[in-house]
């Protein structure tokens, strides 16, 4: 009986000895997992509210309607203001939204600071032209638009967001000490491809430095 | 339990090792390596559309073809046109040149000196006040200095100084001015033309045809076009100079020449051809050959260091040649004098003179404008020799005080005239001196003209097109223009002017404005004179001894006077170009020998004006005792990328008439080196 007490207390002072050190443990990985990661990036807005879904299903429109490979093979990216002026002329509706966006870009000619979520730093080169489905899709077959098990845009979301389905805008989160959107893509998320020696016979992506960087 | 000393190290400890298996100090690290490149000047790449223009060259002097890629309106790189006619291409001046429009030297605003003699930044309204006050102030006594030989801003600033009553009107120094000088002697009527095309071998003497001579990007293409790769070249190439330079390091064969014998070496060819039965139809050829007897190869081995045999075989390969063509000039492109080029001409007679042009020069579109032959026969050296002080001084795209030979005396110069303005892109030495400095746009930001410029083989005519209007800009000629309100017949706008020289040459303005170029072909010369009792004059004054001659050497990576060296073509010196502040100089082993010096050694070259100090690099691409100092370092304006960067080789240059021709030259220059 002694010895069970003896025991127990053994036990009792040596979770109290490591109460402390598990004190500091469980507050320092609630602070790095759950507290850190929101300190680190603010959230922004967009300057317009767009929704993707809208155009898509409501304009009938589709994503190469904006979004194309130009015939030198440059990527068009944001469309300019001037080609949403070719419908927003004026104002579709009577949203708030609608009226400040025709009043404060459209009428004054100016283009609108969108926050881009995927946008590389200036030091990165990065073709759509040379990542295109003409050149994925040899393999990876579920990049293929011509299945008809895949979505048609499967490559494009690869990396970006599947903002067709999406009617509200995601948040742009950005670095607070970087300034770059949590979504940019890492250098290693390239690497997982272009220090891939199976890609380098099929798609000539090599990892030396110039294919990437200027 | 109380939160003792050994509790507390027991929670650090627990936190250490939270924070440790937790994305915090990973992510951290990585953060820190990503803001730590986010330097404030990468500049963004412009997001848009990718377009392009064609235009011409304005700041390089070979004013080459350019492409200019444009993203989303903005110029974001020049690249070479090959349909040019004087393209094909790219100088490493014009690839940095739209990179210059954002450069730190860039004038961004007007800028007026106060009392207390520092700049401050003033409105257009309040500059061009002060710039039509300082001009009324001056009355008559306006001299103007011009950077430009090739646009008709020339007729501006003629029928502007013209109008007030002045005709000092003056170019800076080049090789254009050299030969309009001697093709006048000789009796031509326009300036020499090369008809690089169709010559089936070239002789060039001191010429560094392709790196700073003329169209050197047009003479670059025609040179590889008749190389094809792993073939015979098509065309014979040989450079006679001082220095191993870019022309003559891919030449078939570099004849080394003492500096400043191109003359003796060219009458030295000249007499062996006339003695082989060549002639030329000119009136006095007999006192030509008769003069050129002096000048046998001996004579010449003693006076330029080439040996009877090299001069026999290079006279032997003219005479092989079909459609031969001699070039001379001056390494540096300046101060080579007339004299040899007059000789080289009249060598190119006897060789049958089918590749040479009369192209016709641009006549004044402005009634009170004066030819462009009168201008280029003055001699701004020679003018500001005579220690003029004018009253009011406008530099226009020129920088005197660090281009031309004994700079200091040019400073001083400037900073004894009452009122003086320069129009300049670049904040330079001459600009730092004046009064008032007017902002100009480069010649992608601007519409401004080029006629045949020096070297080239047809009349030519293009126009530089505005691409972006970046810095608070004016064209100086408008501003001039308005200034004159009309006054002596001039237009309202430097546009009028340029529509009225598209029309006088025949040519379709609004497709130059897009980039297309005029061409028409000029005619053969006339009878021309050679003129021996001048060439024998200039001759005979070679024949000084000199124990150590300087040998400049130019390279267009380093840019020109006005834009100093871009800080794009930095990365294109070489480490024993330039180290830190430092610059080399550089002699053969022989030289630095009888002289004591090794390589590495630091060393002070004088001159009879002045001095610069460098190291001694030791090269066996130049002949013995010279002395190779490149050009275009030595700033003292400017920005960061120029600044203090080596010595300023004009600090060198002593000028002197030249025996015969009257005009300055500087290609004879002795110096002194001293270890220190």
């Amino acid at each position: 009986m002694e010895e069970k007490q003896q025991k127990a207390a053994g036990a009792a002072g040596l979770f109290g000895a490591a109460a402390p050190f598990l004190l500091g443990l469980v507050i320092a990985l609630a602070f790095g997992w759950w507290l850190f990661p929101g300190l680190l990036f603010s959230e922004k807005q967009q300057p317009v509210a767009f929704s993707h879904k809208t155009h898509l299903e409501d304009a009938g429109q589709s994503c190469a309607d904006c979004h194309f490979l130009r015939e030198d093979g440059s990527f068009s990216g944001l469309p300019p203001t001037e080609a949403c002026a070719s419908c927003h002329s004026s104002a579709i509706g009577e949203s708030r939204a609608e009226l400040d966006y025709v009043e404060n870009y459209v009428e004054r000619g100016k283009e609108v600071p969108w926050l881009v979520h995927q946008k590389q730093p200036d030091n990165v080169f990065f073709s759509h032209a040379a990542h295109s489905q003409a050149f994925c899709a040899t393999c990876h077959v579920e990049f293929d638009p011509e299945d008809e098990e895949n979505k048609p845009d499967a490559l494009c979301s690869v990396c970006h967001l599947p903002v067709e389905e999406l009617d509200k805008q995601v948040a742009y989160r950005e670095n607070r000490l970087t300034g770059y959107s949590k979504t940019t893509m890492k250098m290693a998320r390239c690497e997982s491809c272009h220090a891939n020696p199976n890609h380098l016979g099929a798609t000539n992506s090599n990892n030396a430095c110039y294919t990437c960087h200027k | 339990m109380g939160f003792d000393r050994r509790a507390f190290l027991k929670f650090a400890g627990g936190a250490g090792a939270g924070i440790a298996v937790s994305p915090l100090p990973w992510k951290l690290l990585d953060d820190v390596s990503i803001w730590s490149q986010n330097w404030s000047w990468i500049p963004a790449n412009p997001r848009g559309e990718t377009t392009y223009e064609l235009t011409t060259s304005k700041l390089c002097p070979s004013a080459c073809g350019l492409k200019v890629r444009l993203t989303g309106g903005m110029p974001v790189r020049a690249l070479g046109n090959p349909d040019h006619p004087l393209g094909g291409g790219l100088s490493a001046l014009a690839a940095a040149e739209v990179q210059l429009m954002h450069s730190p030297a860039r004038v961004k605003t007007p800028l007026r000196r106060d009392s207390g003699g520092n700049f401050i930044p003033i409105g257009w309204e309040e500059a061009e006040e002060a710039l039509a006050g300082g001009l009324d102030a001056a009355g008559a006594d306006i001299a103007c200095v011009s950077g430009d030989e090739t646009g008709s801003g020339l007729d501006v600033l003629s029928a502007f100084l013209g109008e007030r009553g002045s005709d000092k009107l003056y170019l800076m120094p080049s090789e254009a001015q050299s030969a309009a000088r001697a093709w006048r002697l000789m009796g031509g009527s326009g300036q020499p033309g090369y008809d690089l095309e169709s010559s089936d071998f070239i002789l060039a003497v001191g010429a560094n045809v392709l790196e700073s001579w003329g169209t050197f990007i047009r003479n670059r293409r025609i040179f590889a076009a008749a190389r094809p790769h792993g073939e015979e070249p098509e065309r014979g190439f040989v450079y006679a100079g001082p220095v191993q330079n870019n022309s003559a390091a891919v030449a078939d064969s570099w004849i080394p020449l003492k500096p400043g014998s191109e003359l003796i070496f060219i009458l030295g060819l000249a007499a062996i051809l006339t003695q082989r039965g060549l002639s030329a139809a000119a009136p006095d050829f007999a006192s030509f050959r008769e003069m050129l007897a002096g000048f046998d190869p001996q004579k010449v081995y003693a006076l330029t260091g080439v040996s009877p045999q090299t001069l026999q075989n290079t006279a032997a390969a003219l005479l092989r040649a079909d459609r031969p063509l001699v070039l001379a000039g001056s390494e540096c492109n300046q101060g080579g004098g007339a004299a040899q080029i007059l000789a080289a001409l009249a060598l190119n007679l006897l060789l049958g003179g089918r590749c040479l042009r009369d192209i016709p020069l641009a006549r004044p579109v402005l009634p009170a404008a004066e030819g462009r032959q009168e201008v280029q026969n003055r001699d701004l050296v020679a003018y500001m020799a005579q220690k003029p002080n004018p009253q009011a001084l406008i530099l226009y795209e020129a920088n005197p005080v660090y281009a031309l030979p004994d700079p200091e005396s040019a400073a001083v110069a400037l900073r004894n005239t009452p009122f003086k303005v320069s129009f300049s892109a670049f904040m330079d030495e001459s600009s730092a001196l004046c009064d008032l400095v007017l902002p100009m746009p480069l010649g992608l930001e601007r519409l401004d003209d080029i006629e045949s410029p020096y070297g080239c083989g047809k009349v030519f005519y293009a126009l530089s097109r505005r691409t972006l209007e970046t810095a608070d800009t004016r064209h100086g000629m408008d501003i001039l223009l308005r200034l004159s309100a009309g006054r002596g017949g001039l237009p309202a706008s430097y546009r009028e002017v340029l529509e009225a020289r598209s029309a006088a040459l025949g040519a379709d303005h609004s497709a130059l404005e897009a980039g297309e170029v005029f061409e028409a072909k000029a005619p053969a010369p006339g009878r021309l004179m050679l003129l021996p009792e001048i060439l024998n004059r200039a001759a005979e004054s070679k024949n000084s001894v000199i124990s150590l001659a300087l040998a400049p050497v130019q390279k267009i990576a380093l840019g020109t006077a006005q834009t100093g060296i871009p800080p794009f073509n930095v990365k294109t010196i070489r480490g024993n170009e330039l180290s830190g502040a430092e610059m080399s100089i550089f002699i053969n082993s022989a030289t630095a020998y009888s002289r004591g010096l090794r390589e590495g050694d630091r060393v002070r070259l004088a001159g009879k004006h002045g001095e610069i100090r460098a190291r001694v690099l030791i090269f066996e691409g130049i002949v013995p005792d010279a002395v190779g100092v490149p050009m275009g370092f030595g700033h003292t304006a400017l920005d960061v990328f120029s600044r203090n960067k080596g010595a300023n080789a004009t600090e060198l240059f002593t000028a002197t008439p030249e025996a015969g021709t009257g005009f300055t030259l500087w290609n004879q220059i002795d110096v002194s080196i001293v270890k220190i």
